[in-house]
């Protein structure tokens, strides 16, 4: 597999000619490569992927989005106080409330989830409240007795694990009732808003202990898309596909789309934001996790919890488990996170390679297909105005690049020209389902 | 022409001689290994089948593993227990006719490709038995000694001589040099592929009611 320091020399030992970056320094040639690669994901379909929505019920580990910023520094959280940890509610005048409206009894306040962010800049953690009270990590008292999570609270210093707190990238919520963001809707600009949610780990809900503490376990219609996708392809819930639908005509079938829960058989891309995906209807039943009765540390070794199926071998890590799709650009590795189709969605979708943001990053590409990248990072250099501009040769360049990025489409929708003969018809036909039902052109509207 | 003939060429060709020497042997060398595998996926002319151990209940099998770090393009696959040949079919045909088809199991009848390198068959087996012949094209070993021969017909080891002169004149910056290089280099590139994909044309007995004009007696 190619480096982008690969890539890099390849152009200028084979393109360009400038060996020692006379005319064009590293950071253009660099910049046209990872230009040309986005691209090249963009504009055919050749990194086929797919996630998992994992629909549960909504956890928070941030309290605001910027916060994913620094996530390498919430790995380790050190307590050095006394504080519990827990919390309740995110803002003082809550406790004002009856204990009815709090669902339970008062268990502290806090607005941030981490010490280090007591050191930030008030204005973008909390809307409106001048103080900060937190940090907290933890929603109910049963979490510091349980096993789960280690004795907190001692006051002595010690390092907690991102296992014990959910995991950093777990949510970001910084409301845990949905009333909140009516009674606050006047003092607090709704863009700040980020939530409801009332538990800081997913084994909450997944070992049951959602209902001892009296939380709402319903599930979101909306959905974040990675930030890498460059196209959806296929969205499938409990192993069945689903309909892409538009916003428009839903309103006419069926008003309530945006809250009537049951099974999904549809989702839109639209009005909800570039990220955003929202499943019709509203998913009732969360989806069916793995639980691993094993140790929850290192690398997976058992794999008795995912199937029946004999081991091969006795040594090392499980290498291909059954049902499952080696999810992301790595193709080394053990797997890390098995995910159940039931009563889950899962998004197929096309999406950007693995990022070339430093001379040792390898290009996801094969190495054949890694070259063209070349051709395209030789048109732009030899384009630029200045010293070593060669318009025709640019242009030559060009149409090379224009030739592989034909042939990878080609290669992409080749599967279509291997066609078989089945006596009878052409064998690749099959029979077409009727449209979905759609309401005539001119309903609702006065035709004159 | 081996790998020395073709080198012998490109450096007469640039006309270095004596001590005005601008492009090292190493560059030569990398030129026409560079041509050998533009020309190589250009035509597809490396063709090869695999046996791929079917997994149990295996979604997709990526063909970089399966095939080789070369590999290329998926062609025919044909299942050894039903002795059938699987039926190419994409996704939306599937979703078209069921939509639970992923939930069917069984001896593999259909492949479907996604992306550039996952090659899915369908319905997906249950047990880890049975093997899939899978016809790919890939790149060829690069040319290594003197002696290697392009693994083509001789007509067109000459486009690997105008590739090469390409590459080089053009990091050169002898523009006019290279496009005619490159000219000569489509030419081949043509010819190879029309000779790949109809080489056995001229074989082929004419069918009843078929048209005949055009093919040779």
């Amino acid at each position: 597999m190619l480096t982008l320091d690969d890539l890099r020399t390849i152009v200028r030992r084979r393109r360009l000619g400038d060996l020692t970056g006379a005319i064009w320094p590293d950071e253009e040639i660099d910049l046209q490569l990872v230009n040309a690669y986005q691209a090249l994901a963009n504009d055919q379909h050749v990194f086929f992927d797919w996630v998992y929505l994992d629909l549960r019920p909504r956890t928070l580990t941030l309290t605001q989005a910027w916060e994913l910023d620094h996530v390498s520094t919430l790995l380790m959280v050190v307590i050095t106080s006394t504080a519990s940890g827990l919390f309740g509610e995110t803002q003082r005048w809550e406790r004002q409330l009856p204990a009815a409206r709090l669902g339970g009894t008062d268990t502290g306040v806090a607005q941030y989830t981490a010490a280090f962010e007591a050191d930030h800049d008030p204005g973008p953690i909390v809307p409106f409240a001048p103080l900060l009270d937190g940090p907290g990590w933890f929603t109910n008292p049963f979490e510091a007795d349980n096993g789960h999570v280690a004795t907190l609270g001692r006051p002595t210093t010690r390092v907690v694990r991102r296992d014990q707190i959910g995991g950093v990238t777990d949510g970001v919520a910084n409301y845990t009732a949905a009333w909140e963001r009516e009674l606050a809707r006047d003092v607090a600009d709704d863009r700040d808003w980020s939530g409801p949610a009332t538990s800081t780990a997913p084994w909450e809900f997944t070992d049951g202990f959602a209902s001892r503490a009296l939380v709402d376990t319903s599930l979101s219609a909306l959905y974040e898309l990675p930030d890498t996708l460059t196209d959806l392809v296929r969205v499938t819930w409990d192993k069945r596909g689903t309909d892409a639908l538009e916003a428009h005509p839903m309103q006419g079938v069926d008003s309530r789309y945006e809250i009537t829960q049951g099974e999904v058989y549809g989702f839109l891309w639209e009005k909800d934001g570039l990220r955003t995906l929202r499943l019709v209807r509203v998913p009732g039943v969360a989806a069916d996790t793995i639980t691993v009765s094993a140790d929850t540390y290192g690398v997976m070794r058992g794999v008795t919890d995912l199937t029946a199926d004999t081991v091969s071998g006795s040594w090392g890590g499980p290498r291909c488990i059954p049902g499952q799709h080696p999810i992301g650009g790595g193709t080394y590795g053990a797997g890390r996170r098995p995910y159940l189709d039931t009563h889950n969605v899962r998004v197929e979708h096309f999406r950007h390679g693995t990022p070339l943001d430093h001379g040792e990053a390898v290009c996801e590409l094969p190495d054949r297909y890694a070259v063209y990248l070349v051709d395209y990072a030789a048109w732009k250099c030899l384009l630029r105005n200045g010293p070593g501009q060669d318009v025709v040769l640019a242009e030559h360049f060009h149409q090379r690049w224009i030739r592989n990025t034909a042939r990878v489409a080609q290669r992409i929708d080749g599967v279509d020209r291997e066609e078989t003969i089945v006596l009878g018809g052409d064998g690749v036909a099959l029979t077409t389902r009727p449209p979905r039902p759609k309401l005539p052109w001119a309903y609702g509207s006065v035709v004159k | 022409m081996n790998f020395a003939a073709i080198r012998r060429e490109v450096v007469r060709r640039l006309a270095e001689n004596g001590t005005r020497v601008f492009f090292s042997s190493d560059d030569v060398d990398d030129a026409i290994q560079a041509g050998y595998m533009e020309l190589s996926d250009a035509t597809e002319w490396h063709e090869g089948h695999v046996d791929v151990d079917l997994l149990t209940d295996r979604p997709y099998y990526d063909c970089r593993s399966v095939v080789g770090a070369g590999f290329l393009a998926i062609r025919q696959a044909f299942d050894y227990q039903t002795n059938r040949w699987l039926l190419p079919t994409s996704v939306r045909q599937f979703d078209a006719h069921d939509r639970r088809w992923e939930r069917v199991t069984g001896e593999p009848q259909r492949m479907l490709f996604r992306g550039l390198w996952w090659v899915g068959y369908w319905p997906r087996i249950q047990s880890q038995t049975g093997r899939i012949k899978q016809y790919y094209v890939d790149l060829p070993a690069p040319l290594e000694h003197d002696e290697d021969v392009p693994g083509f017909p001789d007509t067109f080891h000459y486009g690997l001589v105008d590739y090469a002169l390409t590459e080089l004149w053009a990091s050169d910056g002898e523009t006019a040099f290279a496009l005619a290089a490159w000219q000569g280099y489509l030419e081949t590139e043509a010819k190879l592929a029309a000779w790949v994909q109809r080489r056995a044309q001229a074989a082929r007995r004419p069918s009843m009611g078929a048209i005949t004009r055009g093919l040779p007696c």
